[in-house]
């Protein structure tokens, strides 16, 4: 029989941070929490809007174009999570860009992006980040 | 005592509801992309990280996917070494060629540098799609 369950908080019974759900195939299992991103957010770096985000407080400036800091609520573990970053190049010449993150903290880390070498702002910065919670 | 709980939704007393387990992550991972024997920094649902040749990855998964259809999206750092390029993320270096010979165990990816295959220092990887 279907059935739905509403509740507002779920919590592992041996583990409180550990839940096993069955996958897909109906065989094995996963681990809840360590399959949800804890963060993802979409951010415009030329008027520094932070347009949807999930688990960011705040993007900073960095002191300079191009250079932008999510700010975690609830913190990370450690420094070792995962970000996936990309952007809207939209560039005007045939200059490569990229995205790098200088810094990874468990409350924040920080993204830099470049154009042809030079830091610049750029819009529908996207980023998700998977890892452990505090 | 520990409980199993077995339901077809979890939602919100409001609001739309969405499939559970096709929105989690099924495995991510931190690789140390330039060691001579690359180890995995933080890893999930991973069994072993491979060196397969310069520049190449393979992350073989402890639960496998149920086929080779998943999404993994992936970073690296940028080959020069420096405080400023040390984990460059090259979106546009990742994947290539080498990601269609993937398989539902081993997620496969590439850092390439200058046309070719070089170490990177630091990849990262998650993938979503159905466990099998």
């Amino acid at each position: 029989m279907a059935s739905e369950l509403r509740v507002n908080t779920l919590r592992g019974v041996d583990t409180a941070g550990s839940i096993a759900v069955t996958g897909e195939g109906n065989s094995t299992t996963t681990n809840l929490q360590q399959g949800l991103a804890k963060g993802w957010g979409h951010y415009e770096g030329s008027d520094e809007t932070l347009d949807d985000s999930f688990n960011m407080s705040s993007v900073n400036d960095g002191g300079s174009a191009g250079i932008y800091a999510p700010q975690f609520t609830n913190n990370m573990a450690n420094s070792n999570y995962v970000v996936n970053c990309n952007f809207d190049s939209s560039i005007s010449s045939s200059n490569q860009t990229e995205a790098s993150i200088d810094t990874y903290a468990t409350a924040n880390f920080k993204i830099t992006i470049r154009d042809g070498g030079s830091t610049v702002d750029k819009d529908d910065i996207v980023f998700s980040v998977h890892g452990d919670l505090a | 005592m520990a409980s199993i709980l077995k339901v077809d939704q979890i939602g919100k007393t409001s609001g739309s509801t969405q499939d559970t387990m096709a929105g989690l992550t099924k495995t991510w991972v931190t690789i140390d992309g330039d060691a001579s024997t690359p180890v995995a920094f933080d890893s999930f649902n991973v069994a072993s990280v491979q060196d397969t040749a310069a520049g190449k990855y393979g992350i073989t998964m402890t639960s496998v996917m149920a086929n080779a259809n998943y999404f993994s999206g992936s970073h690296s750092s940028h080959p020069q070494q420096s405080d400023d390029y040390d984990r460059y993320l090259c979106t546009i270096y990742s994947g290539g060629g080498i990601d269609a010979r993937r398989t539902t165990s081993e997620c496969k990816i590439g850092g390439s540098y200058v046309s070719a295959y070089a170490d990177t220092y630091v990849a990262g990887v998650d993938v979503s799609g159905d466990l099998a």
